[in-house]
């Protein structure tokens, strides 16, 4: 039934779609790009399923980085930067998306949930000087372009950091942190529905 | 006559800046310069862009316009991202590692990779953007205004004011006293 085809039927079917539909095989390339990139650049870390890397990300895997299954790294101008100094944990959970120029950076542990969205230029550190706090990311959580996240912060599942905030203090659960450094209001108080604006 | 090197120069701008819709006349391009998307992207007379330090992306998604007035300089590090339209004035200076993007791109409940219109960013003539500045969807800089660094500035300010903070505030008047 099922049978896994031959080299040679997958270059054929390749070919086929590159005839017929030249933007999806484009695509696929692309795709093929970047998990073979990811197996590269991530050959250090516990890595899940799927994961890829769309353009260079930089890796100090000292201490242990684990990656869940579909997390994407997309490419761009600045390169991403993955690091866990010897002993640090950095965990990032199933299907986060990252934009380009993101730095992660911990010297005890940083901890992302699943679905989180990275905009590009965002830091997280978990380490300032001489204090070092672990940081804590919910699920679904959304940081805009440039925010930056602080040593011992928490921030609550479906919560949105907004474009270049400071965030030094725990965000609760589905709420806006905007400002430097930020303040927080609930999300269902400033929120329209998800969608297109009509 | 111009120089065999001006010449040379000349040509790589013209190189690195072949997908755009129509360059000016003196645009001078250092570094790498990133032009995509299947958008118009319009230079201006004299335009400089300095990617000599990091890459500059000047980015026009299917069916928006990016334009670039006469004489503006762009910094290294900055990202401009059209999904409608974004427009520079004349004269203006994005410094290094800026972003000028005019749509939400995510809404803050429900599904996030629902699709989000783009609305318009505007910054007017001789405006100084400082270095990390942000500008997002309906943010509109009057004429001769400055951004202190870091500025995240997501709606409309009057001329001629120093804008500042997350998100931004006015400061001063641009032309030194206080407003």
């Amino acid at each position: 039934m099922n049978e896994i085809p031959t080299l040679a039927e997958e270059l054929a079917r390749f070919a086929r779609l590159v005839t017929t539909e030249p933007r999806a095989a484009m695509l696929r390339l692309e795709r093929g790009a970047g998990a073979l990139r990811a197996a590269v650049v991530f050959r250090g870390c516990v890595r899940g399923r799927r994961v890829n890397a769309g353009g260079p990300v930089r890796v100090v895997a000292e201490g242990r980085i684990s990656l869940g299954d579909r997390v994407q790294f997309a490419g761009g101008i600045i390169p991403t930067e993955l690091v866990a100094r010897a002993g640090a944990e950095l965990v990032v959970g199933e299907a986060c998306n990252f934009n380009y120029g993101v730095s992660l950076d911990a010297t005890a542990r940083v901890r992302i949930g699943a679905r989180c969205l990275f905009g590009s230029m965002v830091r997280v550190r978990d380490a300032a000087g001489t204090r070092v706090a672990p940081v804590e990311i919910g699920d679904d959580v959304w940081l805009a372009h440039g925010a930056r996240v602080e040593p011992g912060v928490t921030i609550g599942a479906g919560s949105v950091v907004s474009a270049g905030s400071v965030v030094t203090a725990d965000v609760p659960p589905r709420s806006l942190a905007l400002g430097n450094p930020a303040t927080c209001v609930p999300l269902g108080a400033v929120a329209r529905t998800g969608g297109v604006r009509r | 006559m111009t120089s065999p090197l001006a010449a040379l120069s000349s040509l790589a701008t013209r190189f690195a800046l072949r997908r755009c819709a129509a360059v000016g006349a003196g645009a001078r391009v250092f570094g790498h310069v990133i032009v995509r998307g299947g958008g118009v992207v319009r230079v201006g007379r004299g335009v400089l862009l300095d990617a000599s330090t990091a890459p500059i992306e000047l980015h026009a998604a299917a069916g928006a316009e990016l334009v670039l007035g006469d004489d503006v300089v762009v910094f290294g590090g900055a990202s401009l991202e059209a999904w409608r339209s974004i427009t520079v004035g004349a004269r203006t200076r994005l410094g290094p590692f800026a972003k000028l993007l005019d749509s939400h791109f995510h809404p803050l409940t429900g599904p996030r990779h629902a699709p989000q219109d783009a609305t318009f960013v505007v910054v007017e003539e001789d405006c100084e953007v400082g270095p990390g500045c942000t500008l997002t969807a309906g943010a509109h800089v009057g004429r001769g205004s400055s951004l202190v660094g870091g500025t995240v500035v997501t709606r409309r300010f009057p001329p001629g004011v120093v804008l500042g903070g997350v998100p931004a505030a006015v400061r001063g008047r641009a032309d030194g006293g206080r407003s």
